[in-house]
């Protein structure tokens, strides 16, 4: 366990300075929303290399990592394609190239391997009908480390079977967190909880820093326990250009213009340039957003309040015994209650006697 | 007789997928035209669909068509904003009834390729991949698959198989371990909608769209495919059908266009 007492806040490259060295392997958690984009960069501005990157379903930030010569592996199920079918961005430029190997599963495969990663466990059953596709039958990065079957012990039948993974770092933005790294996140969850404790590192970026009693009074928004966590990031705007539930929406216009720029592997390269490396960090990246397009339309993506209905973590007392050892439940003090314990004691040894 | 209703593929597509599904059964829907026919059903003939996402949403009230699985209107007002484990684990466990896939090709079993074209070591072109395909065509009672279909899409040999239909015919799903009472359903095109029949697990056309001849629908499949004895004709879209798609579900033509 980590020391809970220590403050993990830090500057997002100090972070991925400290925890992601060249050739380790990711684990990008949140799902098609809530994309820690702020960590993402600043991977690509340090110019990480050879990283094995676990995406259960990507949008550009995979382009991104591709294309700033971050990554050649990526473990996922899916990737979505601007344009459809038959899109054609980094990506593609690399697997076509010979740049970029994929290993492809499908979702729950690569759910079942964090999850069993952060169980513990070294291999869970899946749904055995995979078996059947190429999805079971080829495999790249992982070769042989992928599917297994083995006999289930209670039906003696075949059963197939995902080996664990525990990705060596999960990068994860969340909505607010304190200095300990008690992360809180809701929304539907996706992957984020089981893509974030499958690794032996987690990186948390969030909206906001929050006192470490917010957390203590909605502790069950906690995804990530503050002990699991070693670093803690406040960057507002942190899944830019994506969404964060509560706090802004996706913004699509910034989004259609990645995936123009995604078109030539030279536009590429300038939008890493503009957005990106020009960029120390997530408020200059702002500051730029702001130069370029104004404030309004950074504005008009701010969330509109929608709470939700509150949850009473009220209980009737601490104790059955209040501070004269009576109990207002039982009709009784402590020692009244004692002696009932040892009398009902005595029926039942009487009755056993009996027998 | 009424004045025939003009309406463009895509309202074709999503109607016809709607009144597939029934009130009161689930359905586990991806992004574009599923998504739509979902809403649609659950505003006219079925309130009460309960819709499921991926990312964890389950039974939402969308004000309006989500672009992702995992955008917030994907569980506005629903009631459990849960995760992919949660809804994957009640999945698989047998409690969903409708599936909803696309297809880049598909073969006469309604085996699914959504993983690349072309063989794997030189691909003509790389696809989205699994996502949930290969989950939800495994888990659900009832797999619907919308796609467009032409000679490349309705294939002998699908080349990469991402998701499994009937694999390689009668017995072959129960054969592979695969939950019983499961497999592909109904296939939609811009020309007409298949079933498959129980005894072979192969496509047969059930129904074409108006204007649409047997003939075409040959003409855009690499494989042969049996006839409905009782083939029809698909009922089109309704004005009121039409009206919801446009100017309830989605008013700024995301997937339906202007």
């Amino acid at each position: 366990m980590g020391d809970v007492k220590v403050s993990k806040v830090m500057t997002a490259a100090d972070a991925i300075g400290k925890f992601v060295p060249d050739g380790c392997s990711i684990s990008i958690a949140n799902f098609l929303h809530s994309t820690p984009f702020a960590l993402i960069h600043e991977l690509i501005r340090q110019k990480k290399k050879d990283l094995l990157v676990w995406s259960q379903s990507g949008i550009e930030e995979l382009d991104l990592l591709i294309g700033a010569g971050c990554t050649k592996k990526i473990i996922t199920a899916y990737n979505f394609r601007a344009g459809g079918e038959w899109a054609n961005g980094e990506f593609d430029r690399a697997l076509n190239e010979g740049r970029l190997e994929v290993e492809d599963l499908s979702n729950f495969a690569v759910l079942a391997m964090l999850w069993a990663g952060a169980m513990g466990y070294n291999f869970i059953p899946v749904l055995k009908g995979i078996r059947e596709t190429d999805i079971f039958k080829i495999s790249t990065i992982l070769g042989g480390e992928k599917f297994k079957v083995v006999k289930d012990p209670f039906s003696g039948e075949d059963t197939v079977v995902v080996k664990g993974a525990n990705p060596d770092v999960a990068l994860i933005h969340v909505q607010r967190c304190d200095r300990e790294g008690n992360a809180q996140y809701w929304g539907s969850i996706g992957n984020s909880k089981w893509a974030s404790l499958a690794c032996k590192k987690i990186i948390v970026s969030t909206e906001q820093i929050v006192d470490h009693d917010v957390v203590r009074f909605s502790p069950h928004l906690t995804l990530i326990p503050g002990f699991r966590v070693d670093a803690v990031v406040e960057e507002p705007w942190g899944a830019h250009p994506a969404e964060a539930l509560g706090a802004y929406n996706t913004d699509y216009g910034f989004r259609a213009m990645f995936f123009m720029h995604n078109i030539t592997a030279v536009s590429m390269q300038s939008f890493l340039k503009e957005w990106v490396y020009d960029c120390a960090g997530r408020a200059e990246y702002l500051a730029h957003y702001v130069e370029r397009f104004g404030q309004a339309p950074l504005s008009r993506l701010r969330a509109r309040t929608h709470p939700s209905y509150p949850a009473d973590l009220g209980s009737a007392n601490f104790s059955v015994w209040d501070e004269r050892g009576y109990s207002e439940a039982l009709g009784m003090t402590r020692s009244e209650f004692d002696q009932v314990l040892e009398k009902q004691g005595e029926v039942m040894e009487w009755e056993i006697e009996e027998k | 007789m009424a004045k025939e209703m003009k309406y463009t593929e895509p309202e074709l597509l999503a109607c016809t997928a709607s009144r597939i599904l029934e009130n009161k059964k689930s359905v586990f829907v991806g992004t574009g035209l599923p998504m739509i026919a979902a809403m649609l059903a659950q505003k006219t003939h079925a309130p009460e669909l309960f819709i499921i996402f991926e990312a964890g949403g389950l039974g939402p009230q969308m004000p309006v068509l989500p672009i992702s699985v995992g955008d917030s209107r994907t569980f506005h007002r629903a009631v459990a904003a849960s995760s992919m484990h949660d809804v994957m684990s009640a999945s698989q466990s047998g409690y969903v009834d409708f599936g909803f896939l696309g297809a880049a090709q598909l073969d006469p079993y309604g085996n699914i390729n959504t993983t690349m074209i072309g063989p794997y070591e030189e691909h003509k072109t790389r696809l989205p991949g699994s996502g949930g395909a290969n989950d939800v065509g495994s888990f659900s009672q009832r797999t619907i698959i919308i796609m467009r279909q032409d000679k490349r899409k309705f294939v002998e040999k699908v080349d990469f198989l991402t998701t499994p239909g009937y694999l390689s015919g009668p017995g072959a799903r129960e054969k592979a371990g695969l939950p019983k009472n499961t497999g592909p359903y109904r296939v939609i095109t811009q020309l007409g909608v298949y079933g498959f029949n129980p005894d072979t697990k192969r496509m047969y056309l059930i129904s074409l769209h108006r204007g649409v001849n047997l003939e075409d629908a040959k003409a855009n499949s690499s494989f042969a495919f049996e006839v409905s004895d009782k083939l029809e004709v698909t009922e089109p879209p309704t004005e009121k059908e039409v009206r919801i798609l446009h100017e309830e579900i989605d008013p700024v033509g995301i997937v339906l266009r202007k």
